[in-house]
This record gives structure tokens, sequence and C-alpha cells, in this order.
């Protein structure tokens, strides 16, 4: 003890001669913290986001620079030269119409971040608005909404997505609304419990003693404790988003041909599995990959977000 | 709880009520003529008997079908009409092809439910040894190998499991039939057999990934409670702690996991059915999605509304029983 004491002169004060030596403790202030490289120390924690995230920034690069990274069109019909195997000019081969299978596959990439992207965007916003307005709106309307939010709930979301998939056309635009018309209950809920949590809590009373418009309680209070459940969900739903736009197209139902959409592209080359599987397999490999990197780096957030982590890496 | 049941039971009826209209109004907002390809057939049938249909005929043969199916009525007449039917058990018969919808929808039924059980079994089965493998050897090889395999195969979507299963078993193997399905009591059992296994691996190997994770996940909590160390040090056998304490108790997330799995089994199955041409619900869903054919449309939602209610209410009821602490209320 004693040793400890001279050792820190901050945390004792040396009793004069004659008098009992007494501890003062004083308050040792906290490091500060750097959030951001917190948040990344505990993100990069784990060797399967890494890959991960690898995966998904390959797959971000390609859908970037398509045009400059892929050796051919992906729309140049070559009838002569269908059904290629893989060759040095074609790397993966040719489709049934003679296009480069790589290019179509690389172009494929900005389709399924685009529609995977705005899918999750969209439905976290009209299902966060909806669950904010359930949450405060009087009896009626809260039953209103939670009770359709039920109904919808109740149906496969495959098929709420072929139906408005069907209704708005086989576009980018109407698959993306499509999808995310299939995933926005899931926020509306979110959003509502966390409302409901919240406003349980006495500041909400003072707040609303203080005379508050629910405006700004919502914007205060309510807003920045459903904004970390909101990140988790929408980087955890991206890999669904892509999946589920996927297997729209694969059913016949998604994106229009000649749109290079990994899913169709799946499904066109599914007739000649027999002799030619790559035409089928690496676009849905490449599908793969993406929901695999998304999935991951949406696990590696939720970590590096979740407070019981906090301080459990240093 | 006899009264919880019968309340939650007259909710379901309200909300496949509220599913049947939102599908009855999505379903008229449909691009496209219902009973276009009914009026082209007929023209071609005239024009081989030696007539020549004009615009005019073509137009009268439209009206004269749409009035016959009732769809020159404005909506909430057509809905009014269509629950009547309905409460009396009659979905009317398909427009495109005919038939009659109870009986098709109900054989169509009994090959996704047959299917969709085993899936659910061999799922339960498989997810739920793996994941508690898993958990009581955690840290350890085979911990990893099934930690690591279920997270790569929770991202694999059901149609390339499917494309990998036909690629390998019925072009490079060359060991199971690619597609079609036939019941085992409806001809030959062996290869009824045959033609389960592929769809059945297709719609179970996802689940059982995410079960396998999720009963780790929730085994691992388990296995660090104070009551499963009094077990261990009471000296009881590893089975016993295991089956007695650790799963019994680890049951609580799955069995909310499982609710959703059926849910997510007929959702599967509209893909499923349609990769390997299985004469399904999923299948007869496709089908008349893309021909408009708006009574079968209507009456596989309503079954599929209907299913997924019963089934979170079970799920609910189930909870009671895992974890007596909830009361229902």
């Amino acid at each position: 003890m004693a040793t400890e004491m001279t050792n820190n002169p901050k945390r004792a004060v040396n009793a004069p001669p004659g008098e009992e030596a007494f501890e003062v403790l004083f308050e040792e202030p906290l490091p500060p913290v750097n959030e951001f490289k917190r948040f990344m120390k505990v993100f990069l924690h784990r060797k399967v986001v890494v890959v991960g995230l690898v995966f998904v920034i390959i797959i971000l690069v390609a859908g970037l620079f398509s045009y400059q990274i892929a050796p051919h069109d992906p729309f140049q019909i070559n009838l002569l030269n269908n059904l290629q195997p893989p060759s040095s000019e074609f790397l993966l081969g040719t489709d049934d119409l003679g296009r480069c299978l790589l290019s179509r596959i690389i172009h494929g990439a900005r389709l399924a971040l685009i529609t995977g992207v705005s899918t999750v965007f969209i439905s976290s916003a009209i299902g966060s608005v909806l669950g904010l307005v359930a949450g405060f709106a009087g009896k009626v309307v809260e039953d209103l909404i939670m009770r359709l939010t039920d109904a919808w709930l109740s149906l496969p979301p495959l098929i709420i997505m072929m139906f408005v998939g069907v209704i708005l056309g086989r576009g980018v635009v109407g698959i993306v609304f499509a999808v995310a018309l299939g995933m926005f209950p899931g926020y509306i809920r979110l959003v509502y419990g966390q409302v409901m949590t919240v406003k349980q809590n006495d500041y909400i009373m003072a707040s609303l003693a203080m005379g508050d418009s629910k405006m700004r309680i919502i914007f205060r209070h309510i807003l920045p404790n459903c904004i970390t459940p909101l990140i988790v969900t929408m980087t955890m739903s991206l890999g669904g988003a892509v999946m589920a736009e996927a297997g729209l197209s694969f059913i016949g139902l998604g994106l229009a041909p000649p749109s290079p959409a990994w899913g169709t592209m799946t499904n066109d080359g599914y007739m000649h599995l027999a002799h030619l599987p790559l035409l089928s397999l690496a676009p849905s490999a490449a599908l793969v990959l993406l929901v695999f990197g998304f999935n991951m780096v949406g696990d590696g957030i939720r970590d590096a977000l979740d407070p019981k982590m906090r301080g459990t890496m240093e | 709880m006899v009264n919880y049941i019968i309340r939650r039971l007259i909710y379901s009826v309200f909300l496949v009520f509220l599913v049947s209209i939102v599908v009855f109004v999505l379903m008229r907002m449909l691009p496209g003529d219902p009973v276009m390809d009914m009026v082209e057939q007929q023209i071609a049938e005239m024009v081989q008997a030696g007539h020549a249909p004009d615009l005019e005929m073509q137009q009268f043969l439209r009206n004269q079908l749409m009035t016959y199916h009732g769809l020159d009525r404005p909506v909430s007449v057509q809905f009014a009409h269509w629950l009547g039917d309905v409460i009396r058990l009659d979905f009317g018969r398909s427009m495109v092809r005919g038939f009659d919808i109870v009986d098709e929808v109900g054989r169509r039924m009994v090959v996704s439910i047959y299917l969709a059980i085993i899936s659910m079994v061999v799922t339960l089965i498989f997810g739920i040894l793996f994941g508690t493998i898993a958990a009581v050897r955690n840290g350890k090889l085979i911990d990893n190998v099934i930690t690591s395999i279920s997270n790569f195969g929770m991202t694999v979507p059901g149609f390339m499991i499917a494309i990998l299963l036909i690629w390998v078993f019925g072009f490079l193997l060359d060991l199971l039939p690619i597609f079609g399905f036939q019941l085992p009591w409806m001809g030959d059992p062996g290869r009824s057999v045959r033609q389960t296994i592929l769809p059945v691996l297709t719609m179970s190997l996802g689940g059982i990934a995410g079960l396998a994770r999720m009963t780790r996940s929730a085994m691992l909590d388990v296995l660090n409670a104070d009551y499963v160390r009094t077990a261990w040090a009471k000296g009881m056998r590893e089975k016993a702690v295991i089956f007695k304490h650790v799963l019994k108790n680890g049951l609580m997330p799955i069995v909310s996991g499982v609710g959703g799995m059926i849910r997510g089994l007929f959702g599967g199955s509209v893909i499923v059915e349609s990769i390997f041409v299985v004469p399904g619900v999923g299948q007869l869903l496709v089908m008349s999605m893309l021909s408009l054919d708006y009574p079968v449309i209507q009456a596989v939602t309503l079954l599929m509304a209907f299913i997924t209610v019963i089934s979170n209410l079970i799920t609910d009821i189930l909870y009671g029983w895992v974890d007596p602490r909830i009361q229902y209320s």
C-alpha cells in the first residue's frame, strides 16, 4: 500500500509527520475515448467480418466502375459466339445470346447494390414514419396502423413482393418498391416498440410537463433512441433485400431481361445447367458473396454499436 | 387460456379478412386484361370454324366474358359477392383453366403440406442437433466447422441451393430425378421418395443453418447458468444435463424461430415448387399470377394468410408451454 502511494502521488496525500496517514482519492479523468476508433476496433475484431467487408468492397468497386472493368459490353449480342465455354477472351464464357458472362455479372453488381440499398432506405423510411405515427397519434390511428401491419405480416413476404412487382412493372423502381413493401412492416414494429419503451421514461413526462410539443419530443428524445437499432436492422436486412430481389427475378417476376440482374441470369442459365453450369452458378455465386458480405458487415456493426460490447476489447 | 385462444381466433379471422380485402384491391390494380386470353381463344376457334370475327365481335365477346365472371361490377360489389361465397366455402372456378378451386387447391395443398412437414421435421432434427453439438463443444473444431457452415448456409438463397443440388445429384452423379413430384400413396412410392429428396433438402438447408445458429447461442446462454453448474456438480451424466436442463431451457428462443419458419416454408415453397415442377400450391400461385386468374389468386392468398395466422397462434401457445412464467392476457 505504502509503495503504491508514493508511486502514485495523485492518489494519496502523504500525511504530515505525527499524524495518521489518510488517503485522498482523486477522481482520475477517464482518457478521452475516440468513438470512431472504438467502433472500428470492435468492428474489425472478428476475422469473418473483415472477410465480409472485403467481399462488399470488391463488389462495390465492380459496381462503381463496371464500365471500366468489364471486358465486354454486357448487352452486345453475338449469336455466332453463343454458349462458349470459358476462354481467354470470355473468362466465364458466353450466354445463349453470346453475351460475355463476366461483363454481365460485373454490371449486375451495380443493379444488386442499387436495388439492395434503395430498398432498405425506402422500407426503413416508410416503416419508421408509420411506426412514429402509430406511437404518437391517437388510439384509432394506432390501432389502424398496427392491425394493418399484422395483416401485412400474415402473408409470406414473397407473395406481397410478387403482387407489388407485377403492379408496378418490372423495372428497377418497381422491384425496389415491391421488395420494400414486403419488408417495411418489420420497421413499423421496431420503431413502434422503441417509441412505446421510450415513452414510459420519466424524462418524457418531464418534457410534457414543461409544455414541449410532440414534434420536439419526437426529434429530441424518440428519434435519437431509435437510430442505433435502426442502423443495425438496416444493415442486417441489406442481404435479405438483395436476396429477395434475386428471388423475384429468378421466378421471372423481377427485373426484366436484358438487364443483367443476377437472379434473372441464374434463371436464364438454368436451361444449360447440364453442359454449362457456370452460366447459372457464377451469377448466383456473386449473389452469395454479396449477401454473405452484407450479413457479416451487419453482424459487425451490431457488435460495434452494442453497448454491452463497450470496453470489452480494450 | 381457453378465453385467450378464442380471442386470438377471432382476431385471426379479422386479420384474414383484412388480408383478403388488401389482396382483392391489389389484384384489381394488376395491369393486364384477365379475359384477353379467353377472348383470343374463342376468336381462334371461330376462325377455324370458317367465321371472320371483326373488332366488334371481339369487343362483344370480351364484354360477355366480363359480365359472366362479374368483373364489370364495382370492386366493392364483387368483394361482397365473393365474401358471401367464401363463407359458404365456395371459392368458385378458375377463370382461365376452369377447374374447381376447392378441389384443385385441396389436392395441391396435400402435396405442399406433405413436403413442408417433412422439411420441417428434417430442419428441426438437424438444426437443433447441430446447434447443440456446437454449443456443447464450444470453441472446439466441430463448433468452428458447424458455425462457419451455418453462417454461410444462411446467406445462400434457396434457388441457388436448388441449382447446386440439381447440378450435383441430377447431372454429375445422375442419382436423383430433378423435377416432378408424386405423393407416395398415388403410384410408385420408391420414385416418390427419390423425388422428395431434392425439394426437401432445398427447403430445409437454409432453415437448418439458421436454426443451428439460433440453438447454439440459446444453449450457450443456458450452459453458463448456475443450475447447470449445479447439475454437473451433482454428478449427473452429460446426456441428462444436456437434455433435462440445457435443451429444455434453451428451447425458448427456438420456439419463436420455428413460428417464423412455417411462414418461410410456405413462402419458400413458391420458388422450390417452380424449380422442381412440384404440383403444389406455390406453383399454382405463380401460374395464376402470370395468367391473372383472379379467383385462384384470392383463394391461395387467403389460404396462406390463414396458415400464417394459425401458425402464429400455435407459436404463442407453445411459448406458454415452454415457459410457464408467461401469462396469457
